[in-house]
């Protein structure tokens, strides 16, 4: 009863603050960002690709892409290397 | 880890080439079309999930090992970084497209599928590196 | 009134609730992911334009280039979202197999048991 209670008083509590953060926050649609006009207004022309979501995640922010895919490969790392004891042991039932 | 029944199979079977067609066309079309590398490779990877569950480990692993997969995956990233690096060689900064008029293959007008330079290659790297990973995780964690 | 951030943020809040509360490690990965999908859905909506189409060109839409460019919703949160799932793929992908370790090593999955084994 005790942990309902204190559950929904912080439920209330955290909406209330959550309704008036979004209070603040500037207008649903009103297009905050400038940099993505730029993006939308050049990529045909400095990229030439119709796409101007490709064009930001390869071209103009590439680096970020880069460090995505080396993330990629170390977690597939990581998981291939927690499972490797299976493989090794496959591998000697296989000898034996 | 076993295969399923056979109208699993036969279903599985008639849907998976056009799931990889749909794959290798998202993945290839991303500089014209909504999509690009990681979505296709995704695509693909469900596939290579699809085909796993239906068929079981053992018809996988004969079709594509772990081993080819893996090589495959090493293969997809040293193509993005190779592509990067191509940049810096001809007198550009890493991650850049150094041929850049108009007289060069891959770089022409816009709405041809050689056109955007180097979006077209560094998104086939992306798909095979995303495939090849998924196949590598999905393998792993169904020989448990 | 700004409604879908409202939205985005309570999603936000159940992912915390659930990785904060639930015992099971599955269930905290999940929750992990749906925390990410709403941080996602937040940085999406915020880019969004009223009345805005796809900041994807056509055969029509460069005929009338200057209304496309009104138009056309921002297309950087979609490329930081593209990156953000790459790498909550990622991150789910690593934690499921550290869970699926916890499992075999210890024979539970939840969090208490596991903390009081110590091995």
């Amino acid at each position: 009863m005790r942990r309902l209670v204190e559950f929904s008083f912080l439920a209330a509590v955290s909406f209330t603050l959550i309704l008036i953060a979004a209070f603040y926050l500037p207008p649903f649609g009103a297009h905050p960002f400038p940099v993505g006009q730029y993006y939308v207004e050049r990529s045909l022309e400095e990229v030439k690709a119709w796409n101007s979501v490709q064009a930001i995640i390869w071209e103009y922010r590439g680096y970020d892409t880069l460090g995505e895919t080396a993330v990629l490969f170390a977690a597939v790392l990581g998981v291939v290397t927690l499972f490797r004891r299976m493989v090794k042991s496959e591998r000697n039932e296989h000898h034996r | 880890m076993r295969g399923m029944s056979i109208i699993v199979k036969t279903v599985v079977r008639l849907i998976a080439p056009a799931m990889l067609l749909v794959g290798v066309s998202v993945a290839l079309h991303g500089h014209l079309t909504p999509g690009g590398g990681f979505q296709g490779g995704v695509m693909l990877g469900s596939t290579f999930l699809l085909l796993l569950l239906a068929f079981g480990l053992d018809f996988m692993e004969g079709k594509l090992g772990f081993r080819f997969g893996d090589s495959l995956r090493g293969l997809g990233a040293a193509m993005i970084l190779l592509v990067g690096l191509l940049g810096l060689t001809f007198g550009f900064w890493f991650f850049s497209w150094p041929f850049r008029n108009e007289a060069v293959y891959l770089f022409g007008v816009p709405s041809e599928f050689f056109s955007s330079g180097n979006l077209l290659l560094y998104d086939i790297g992306e798909a095979i590196h995303v495939a090849a990973a998924f196949l590598i995780v999905f393998y792993c964690f169904a020989r448990k | 009134m700004n409604f879908p951030y409202a939205v985005s943020m309570v999603i936000i809040l159940l992912g915390l609730y659930c990785i904060l509360r639930k015992r099971n490690l599955i269930k905290i990965i999940l929750g992990m992911g749906v925390l990410a999908d709403g941080v996602n859905l937040f940085f999406i909506s915020l880019g969004y334009r009223a009345g805005g189409i796809s900041p994807v060109l056509t055969e029509e839409r460069i005929e009338h280039f200057s209304a496309f460019t009104a138009a056309a919703v921002d297309p950087l949160p979609q490329a930081l979202v593209l990156t953000a799932i790459v790498i909550n793929m990622s991150i789910a992908a690593f934690a499921l197999a550290l869970a699926v370790k916890i499992y075999q090593r210890f024979g539970t999955l939840d969090m208490r048991k596991i903390r009081r084994l110590h091995g």
